[in-house]
């Protein structure tokens, strides 16, 4: 009878035991996972392999599996683990580290099983054939500072535009006069927003102490004007107007009001 | 001088970044980092002609030696069709090894400068 009462206890006992400790291990790795639960959201400055969809699709559609970093040839993908402060588990890469060396291949983007590449975004058809094209593909875009860059000092130096793999299209070197010597030139690295494929050769290139020029996600890096810009002095451009449509606007909330209402607001000037 | 064999003129020099062998230069981070190796300059046409591609591993030849370096055909250095460019700062590429060991009998200046070379894929 003792015995069989000193069982149940034990069996009792075991089970609130195990129950604390599985109760006690979520709660632990629970506050362990929450840390990192904010940068799982979004990385506004992450750079994607190539072809990759649009960011908000490409959370939505990448499944994590690691298959483009594995394709990749030269270790240049990798995965987010936590405290990357990237969205956990997703592919990126670091140019200043290992840049896209653009293989025309393309290794990393047909093996993605759901989409998250999009094998069409980096080809194109020729003579009906559908082929692989690394330079339709837009990484991000090279940005240079031009506090930081020697070239802009007057300091001969073309490093980014040599390691750049369509070199003349994508960065150019621009002959400008230095007034400051009265007898010598700049010669100025300028990145073709068309072109650039944001593989990051550049950055991984450039000589200074931190990368003068760098790679951002195309959204970041560039400005919009407004489609009712037209550059007159531009024949093709020009044409645009024909098929402008009439119903542009630049009345803003501001317009509602006249100047003088705004100007003399809620002032008693003539007393 | 070049020949059927020998096709192609060599011409060694220098680059901006590097002083002469490089022993203190390529020791420089920034300058280390602007020119790491000694690239093989060649006109574009040429290099087509042999089947060679940006960035190709070539061996140089002549009738002394023979030391490798990569094919470029773009950017600076602009080389004329027939004549290959390759410095000589990079302790990786001897390109002294392929050149002549002679000297001016007068002025004892070496003959470094230029010999007929053969061109291959390494």
């Amino acid at each position: 009878m003792s015995n069989h009462a000193t069982q149940q206890i034990t069996a009792r006992r075991k089970f609130l035991t195990l129950m604390a400790q599985s109760v006690g291990f979520s709660a632990l790795g629970g506050m362990v996972w929450s840390g990192y639960i904010a940068e799982a959201k979004a990385a506004p400055l992450i750079l994607r392999p190539p072809g990759a969809v649009a960011e908000v699709d490409f959370l939505r559609l990448c499944i994590k599996c690691g298959q483009c970093v594995e394709a990749c040839p030269y270790d240049t993908l990798n995965l987010a683990k936590p405290g990357d402060n990237k969205p956990l588990g997703t592919p990126f890469f670091n140019p200043r580290e290992v840049p896209c060396y653009m293989c025309t291949d393309i290794p990393c983007v047909p093996v993605c099983p759901t989409g998250a590449l999009d094998e069409h975004a980096v080809s194109r058809v020729v003579e009906g054939k559908k082929e692989l094209d690394i330079t339709k593909a837009r990484m991000g875009l090279a940005v240079v500072d031009v506090e930081s860059c020697i070239a802009f000092w007057g300091i001969q130096c073309d490093a980014c535009y040599r390691a750049c793999p369509i070199m003349d299209s994508a960065i150019s070197l621009e002959y400008r006069r230095n007034e400051r010597t009265g007898k010598h030139a700049y010669l100025v690295p300028i990145v073709n927003s068309t072109m650039c494929t944001g593989c990051g050769l550049c950055e991984r290139a450039c000589v200074t102490e931190k990368a003068a020029i760098h790679v951002l996600p195309l959204e970041v890096a560039k400005g919009a004007i407004g489609g009712h810009y037209i550059k007159g002095w531009d024949a093709s451009d020009e044409k645009r107007l024909e098929t402008q449509s009439s119903d542009v606007t630049t009345r803003t909330k501001r317009s509602e009001k006249s100047a003088q209402d705004y100007l003399n607001a809620d002032e008693e000037l003539f007393k | 001088m070049p020949d059927k064999d020998y096709d192609t003129w060599l011409c060694t020099g220098r680059v901006l970044e590097h002083w002469h062998s490089g022993t203190m230069t390529m020791r420089v981070p920034e300058l280390y980092r602007a020119v790491p190796e000694a690239l093989c300059y060649m006109h574009p046409e040429d290099a087509k002609a042999k089947g060679f591609k940006q960035g190709d591993m070539i061996w140089i030849e002549s009738r002394r030696g023979n030391v490798k370096a990569r094919v470029e055909t773009r950017g600076r250095n602009r080389t004329p069709r027939g004549l290959v460019f390759v410095p000589w700062f990079d302790e990786k590429v001897m390109i002294n090894k392929v050149c002549l060991d002679a000297t001016c009998p007068i002025s004892k200046q070496t003959d470094y400068k230029k010999c007929a070379v053969k061109l291959y894929k390494a």
